[in-house]
């Protein structure tokens, strides 16, 4: 079922939506979840998580790109769960790792006057990844969105784990220069 | 600022973005096509409706990322019984030798006044260029065997194009031109600075519009003059060098610049509070215009809204029956819900990006693949002149007929 129908399905408040984005989208999801949460369990919860969020929220969205719009929601819902997971002690997939890469490029500190527009990251990491070359975008996104290991990313793609990481490195340093450019970081 | 703000923010990127990140390009190797393909059969295959899809794969014990793209037919007026299939995608996953790649691949960055650019593989129209601005000697690198390339290219102004930002660059031993925009940050000091700089009249086309509730619409091509003209009155405002909080967009225009080389739409957006923010130079800005403005161009907008316009590409999706040196036959009985109402297409390999397949011996003889192309000659049909990209593919069907595939 196409997109526009799915959604309708929701705008109709018809529960069938729910087994259709399951059809089409339940893989993509459970991907994600799965990377981030690092357990099929948890994953699942999130799914679930997901599709009761796009229930809620569809109306009054109506997203052009059902896939991304569900692939987001995943996303936020498994870091949130690892983040409180995290507070107990309990450990979770990629994101740990995927954190400490990041605190390489950003101090991991905050007082009230450095609390940062997140609207304008936002644009700065946008604007950031979008005027990346392709291969360096796609690497990027696949350890820094999706939280594929280096591993995956590595043999999926066909380059050595050690050309993948270089190029993270390299990816990481342009961002920090395009940070400190922006003034978001000293 | 910490890493979670960094996490954060990098999960908002663009869909596109995100969409793509699971293509492979030429730099992907092809040893992963395999197991790519395997895993997807082991993986877990989620059900799909009537309308075809395409499965990424993604070769490990997990599920694998689905990307959707809806597939349609081959040739116009096609009253074939279809079989509705899933298909699962390996994306050409290839590190193409050096003589497989475009010239714009080989060496994808110049340099221009002591500026680095970045060349884009969509070739624009040789009568928007205007003056020879100088010439440049790039570098490439080869990753098969390790060494550095370097030819000559000229470099040119585009008509009504600021060269500080935008240039055309042609290789030597080409005569094709291709868009360069500058690679460093750059940003310009007012919105008329921007429009003027890419003189939005001549090279900016509204693809959509999508309004305040995410319904999108096409726009009235012929209105969008006057809709630049409403921002001209506000062509003095300074772009914020911080970019500042914004509310909800209350308009949207999905552009896109093809003598720029960007054919997949960038966002100009018109906040409810009073911003305008666009990512169409590559890098956000944002400018303060006010409310007025925002609620004139909103109406203006969705006054002149139109059908969405039509995605030309179509996929021919079949085997592989015959490698020659300029083409390759194609038949499509694994689309068919009987066989035997498969077609041969002749489908010739003018592009690279399919060409190469041949050059390298990648492609072998009973692979099935997917081929987009911009449409077929009524009077032949069966010939498809405009292939565009190849990839392979394996199809997955469900043993259900369709008439047409959606």
């Amino acid at each position: 079922m196409e997109d526009r129908m799915i959604v309708d399905l929701y705008w109709a408040r018809d529960e069938q939506a729910i087994a259709q984005t399951d059809n089409r989208y339940g893989g993509y999801c459970r991907t994600i979840a799965q990377n981030i949460v690092g357990n099929t369990a948890d994953a699942a919860e999130c799914v679930n998580d997901t599709y009761m969020d796009a229930w809620n929220s569809i109306p009054p969205h109506r997203p052009a790109r059902l896939g991304t719009f569900l692939g987001k929601i995943t996303r936020r819902i498994a870091i949130d769960r690892v983040r409180r997971d995290t507070a107990q002690k309990r450990g979770g997939g990629q994101l740990p790792l995927v954190l400490e890469e990041l605190s390489a490029c950003v101090p991991d500190h905050r007082t009230l006057d450095e609390e940062i527009d997140r609207r304008a990251l936002q644009e700065a990491l946008n604007a950031f990844v979008t005027a990346l070359p392709k291969t360096e975008q796609r690497v990027f996104l696949r350890r820094y969105w999706y939280m594929e290991s280096i591993e995956v990313i590595a043999d999926d793609s066909g380059f050595s784990q050690s050309k993948v990481k270089s190029m993270l490195a390299r990816t990481r340093r342009k961002l920090r220069d395009h940070l400190t450019e922006r003034r978001f970081l000293p | 600022m910490t890493p979670h703000d960094i996490l954060d923010a990098i999960g908002e990127v663009n869909d596109t973005c995100i969409e793509t990140a699971h293509e492979r390009p030429a730099l992907f190797a092809r040893p992963s096509v395999r197991r790519g393909i395997v895993a997807a059969c082991l993986g877990v295959l989620v059900g799909v409706g009537a309308t075809t899809l395409w499965l990424h794969s993604t070769p490990t014990t997990t599920p694998p990322a689905v990307h959707p793209d809806i597939l349609t037919p081959a040739t116009a007026n096609d009253d074939r019984r279809y079989n509705d299939n899933t298909f699962l995608s390996s994306e050409g996953a290839y590190v193409w030798p050096w003589h497989c790649l475009t010239v714009n691949e080989q060496f994808s960055e110049i340099t221009y006044q002591g500026n680095r650019y970045h060349v884009r593989g969509i070739a624009l129209d040789s009568s928007l260029i205007t003056e020879h601005l100088g010439s440049d000697t790039p570098t490439g690198y080869d990753l098969y065997t390790d060494e550095t390339h370097s030819t000559t290219c000229d470099v040119f102004a585009v008509d009504g194009v600021d060269s500080a930002r935008y240039v055309a660059v042609r290789y030597a031993d080409d005569t094709r031109y291709y868009p360069a925009h500058r690679a460093d940050y750059d940003p310009p000091a007012t919105l008329a600075a921007l429009t003027t700089a890419i003189d939005v009249d001549k090279h900016v086309v509204i693809d959509h519009i999508t309004d305040e509730n995410d319904i999108t619409y096409g726009f009235d091509q012929t209105a969008a003059d006057e809709l630049w003209a409403i921002l001209d009155t506000v062509g003095d405002v300074p772009l914020l060098p911080d970019t500042t909080v914004y509310g909800k967009d209350l308009l949207t225009l999905g552009v896109c610049a093809p003598t720029f080389g960007i054919d997949v739409p960038r966002v100009w957006g018109f906040t409810e509070d009073g911003y305008m923010h666009t990512n169409i130079d590559d890098y956000g800005y944002v400018w303060y215009v006010g409310e007025d403005i925002v609620n004139k161009v909103t109406a203006f907008a969705m006054a002149h809204t139109a059908p969405l316009p039509a995605d030309n590409t179509m996929t021919l999706v079949g085997t592989v029956e015959a490698i020659e040196d300029e083409y390759l036959l194609i038949n499509d009985a694994v689309m068919m819900h009987d066989p035997a109402d498969g077609l041969t297409f002749t489908v010739y390999a003018d592009d690279m990006h399919v060409k190469r397949y041949i050059l390298s011996g990648f492609l072998q003889v009973g692979q099935t693949v997917a081929v987009t192309h911009t449409g077929v000659d009524p009077d032949d049909p069966q010939t498809i002149r405009t292939a565009t990209a190849l990839s392979e593919v394996i199809v997955v069907g469900n043993g259900e007929e369709v008439l047409i595939p959606e």
